[in-house]
């Protein structure tokens, strides 16, 4: 099966970049930039992982794929179309094949409409179900789908728990029939036992449905148990991008030797070694010179500081972004 | 016994709101070594924070009240102090260190002006004296350029800073007993990894105890020495933490650590998972409060609230079916349930 896999979205050199308001009169504004030059390939039916600190553009990243921001420059193209090209109604049409699920289960509810509204607004944006009666019997379908009880239908989001709004989130999301979901971080705000549930919920319907997901989030358990490959990403970079059982494996990037380190113990019986990163993440805003990495990385040298690495195949589908690992 | 440094024994916390009587702690026991790391880990809306905000008595006037239980601290009895004895007892002898590092200093107010206003009020020395021990507390908790710093406000430091700040604000006066509320929730893990080093570092100086609050069980195993897992505002099960790890006794435990995703865990399949939600507040304190979501509930648990049995030597667990004659074992078929 993984031999002739398909691609689904293809993604080249993908920038954001902000815009920052001087702060005072005649002063140039400086420029933020979230997502840098970013190229990644989704296969079909695969789970991508995306993992990284806060503040390293993961969100961005999953916003700028589905146009929610308007990318700075690159390209994204799925199916073969280049989606940033589209307008008018193919975007729209478009925008029914990848649908998102956001993080925070309390914010990205409508605290007006009841669930069943929530759920059927997709339906009733793109046209799909004319019929309120068969919309209405769809959309008990997708709540029995996710694990809500139908009797809750007529419900609004504060009436639910946490893990309950999370699953009338997918819920929405599942409405279009989608082939893509990116999951801005939809765990992260649950409880372990919560979690466990609803991660088990995107695994039966990636299997039922053939879904494929682009999975954000900065739990590396989580992260390793859902995905078929992870990105990791460094302030606005990808800096290592292998199959989820050979990155816990085998990390190259000292990042990641750093990062997977710094996952506490799954034993009180195993001392850990670490790694440990001086400082904080630098700033992203103004000029980038250089390896996003330099000033951290225990392993700089002269040439860090003044390149930018970038991703290099190490054989088998792991690519790195480290000058470690350049054979010249 | 008396290197005991804090013994909480069925502590009960209410809440008195218009909507009915929310039993948020309803029953907590333990006692907390000197120098010792204690963890208590749940799910949110377990009682994990009340209990802590309990013991330094810093509840919401009138709607949050302790209706039972006893709290020892070093001889004292918390739940006597008066107003004044109170405000000596935090900070001095028990600070704490909340989760939200950014909300938990005052935005207006500049770093340095926040450290000496705390020291003063619990230390006998004049401003500059504060100033100084500030800088150097500063330092120790590895800030860089701590003279700086003080006059630095909060916005503009990172998450990872202000948390080391509070930790500074923290081992300022030199407190017997820490408690760590959630204090790496809001940060990321190679931050998190060093402000627990830091916390290590810091108890092994001052021989400080700590109550880490937390729902992350690698931190537990990482920092604690002993371990309680509280369930609906109860002490569901309470050992040392190599103990619980390796035979942990109530079902509700066995959930959690399977719940788990891990790291060496090859199967990528399903996720063992507790089925269901924890329970209304307002309703519990009849029964096991875990009996809509055991596996191996029986008619007893549904009748009558469990209590906390020594099964081991030091191996607390509330739960019917574990006790010293009858030991349920992991994984076993529930016959009561079957026929």
């Amino acid at each position: 099966m993984k031999d002739e896999k398909k691609v689904l979205m293809k993604v080249r050199n993908l920038t954001k970049e902000f815009k920052i308001k001087a702060s005072k009169f005649g002063e140039q504004p400086q420029i933020l930039h979230a997502v840098n030059d970013v190229s990644v390939d989704i296969y079909e039916g695969e789970t991508l992982g995306i993992i990284g600190e806060s503040g390293c553009g993961k969100s961005t990243f999953g916003k700028t794929l589905i146009q929610l921001h308007k990318a700075t420059s690159g390209s994204v193209e799925y199916n073969g179309r280049d989606i940033f090209s589209l307008q008018g109604k193919e975007l729209k049409d478009l925008k029914r094949d990848i649908q998102m699920v956001f993080q925070d289960p309390y914010s990205s509810l409508d605290p007006r409409k009841t669930a069943a509204k929530i759920i059927a607004e997709p339906l009733v944006v793109h046209k799909l179900e004319p019929d309120k009666k068969k919309r209405d019997d769809k959309v008990l379908g997708l709540m029995r789908e996710v694990g809500l009880d139908v009797q809750h239908v007529n419900r609004f989001p504060h009436e639910f728990s946490g893990g309950q709004r999370q699953r009338i989130n997918v819920a929405r999301a599942l409405a279009l029939n989608p082939k893509l979901i990116i999951c801005d971080e939809p765990v992260s705000a649950l409880d372990v036992s919560i979690q466990a549930q609803v991660l088990n919920l995107f695994n039966r319907l990636q299997k039922e449905y053939n879904l494929t997901y682009v999975f954000i989030s900065h739990d590396l358990g989580v992260i390793k148990h859902v995905s078929d490959r992870i990105a990791i990403m460094y302030l606005g970079r990808i800096v290592e991008l292998c199959d989820a059982d050979k990155l816990y494996d085998n990390p190259l990037h000292p990042y990641t030797k750093a990062l997977l380190s710094a996952i506490p113990t799954e034993s009180p019986f195993v001392k850990k070694e670490r790694i440990v990163l001086k400082g904080d993440i630098p700033s992203p805003i103004g000029e980038q010179i250089g390896c996003p990495l330099a000033g951290r990385c225990p392993q700089c040298m002269e040439r860090c500081r003044k390149e930018t690495p970038k991703l290099m195949n190490q054989g088998e589908g792991h690519q790195v972004a480290c000058f470690l690992y350049d054979e010249k | 016994m008396s290197d005991t440094l804090l013994t909480v024994k069925d502590l009960k916390t209410y809440f008195f709101l218009a909507s009915g009587v929310s039993k948020a702690v309803d029953g907590v026991s333990f006692e907390l070594k000197k120098g010792e790391t204690m963890g208590i880990v749940g799910e949110s809306g377990s009682g994990k924070s009340v209990s802590s905000s309990s013991i330094i008595r810093l509840l919401p006037p009138r709607t949050g009240k302790i209706v039972g239980g006893e709290i020892n601290f070093d001889g004292k009895d918390v739940l006597k102090l008066n107003k004044k004895e109170l405000l000596d007892f935090r900070g001095k002898d028990i600070a704490v260190i909340f989760q939200d590092p950014m909300t938990s200093l005052d935005p207006v107010f500049k770093i340095g002006n926040q450290m000496v206003e705390m020291i003063c009020a619990h230390q006998d020395v004049d401003k500059k004296t504060a100033w100084n021990m500030a800088v150097e507390a500063l330092n120790k908790v590895g800030i860089p350029q701590p003279e700086k710093r003080m006059e630095a406000y909060p916005y503009e430091l990172s998450g990872g800073m202000c948390q080391r700040v509070i930790i500074a604000m923290a081992v300022c006066c030199k407190p017997k007993l820490v408690i760590a509320d959630e204090p790496t929730t809001a940060l990321d893990v190679t931050v998190q990894a060093q402000v627990l080093a830091l916390l290590k570092e810091l108890q092994d100086e001052y021989n400080t105890s700590i109550l880490l609050i937390t729902h992350n069980l690698g931190v537990v195993w990482e920092m604690c020495d002993t371990v309680m897992v509280l369930y609906a505002g109860n002490t569901v099960e309470y050992a040392t933490t190599k103990e619980l790890y390796s035979k942990p006794l109530h079902p509700y435990t066995w959930g959690l650590l399977d719940s788990m995703p891990k790291l060496s865990d090859e199967n990528k399949g399903m996720l063992n998972t507790i089925p269901g939600t924890p329970p209304d507040l307002r309703l519990t304190g009849k029964c096991c409060n875990f009996y809509n979501r055991c596996p191996y509930v029986t008619e007893k648990c549904r009748a009558e609230v469990p209590p906390l049995v020594e099964v081991e030597p030091g191996h607390f667990v509330a739960c019917h079916r574990q006790n010293l004659e009858n030991k349920l074992v992991r994984g076993e078929v529930n016959e009561e349930n079957e026929g």
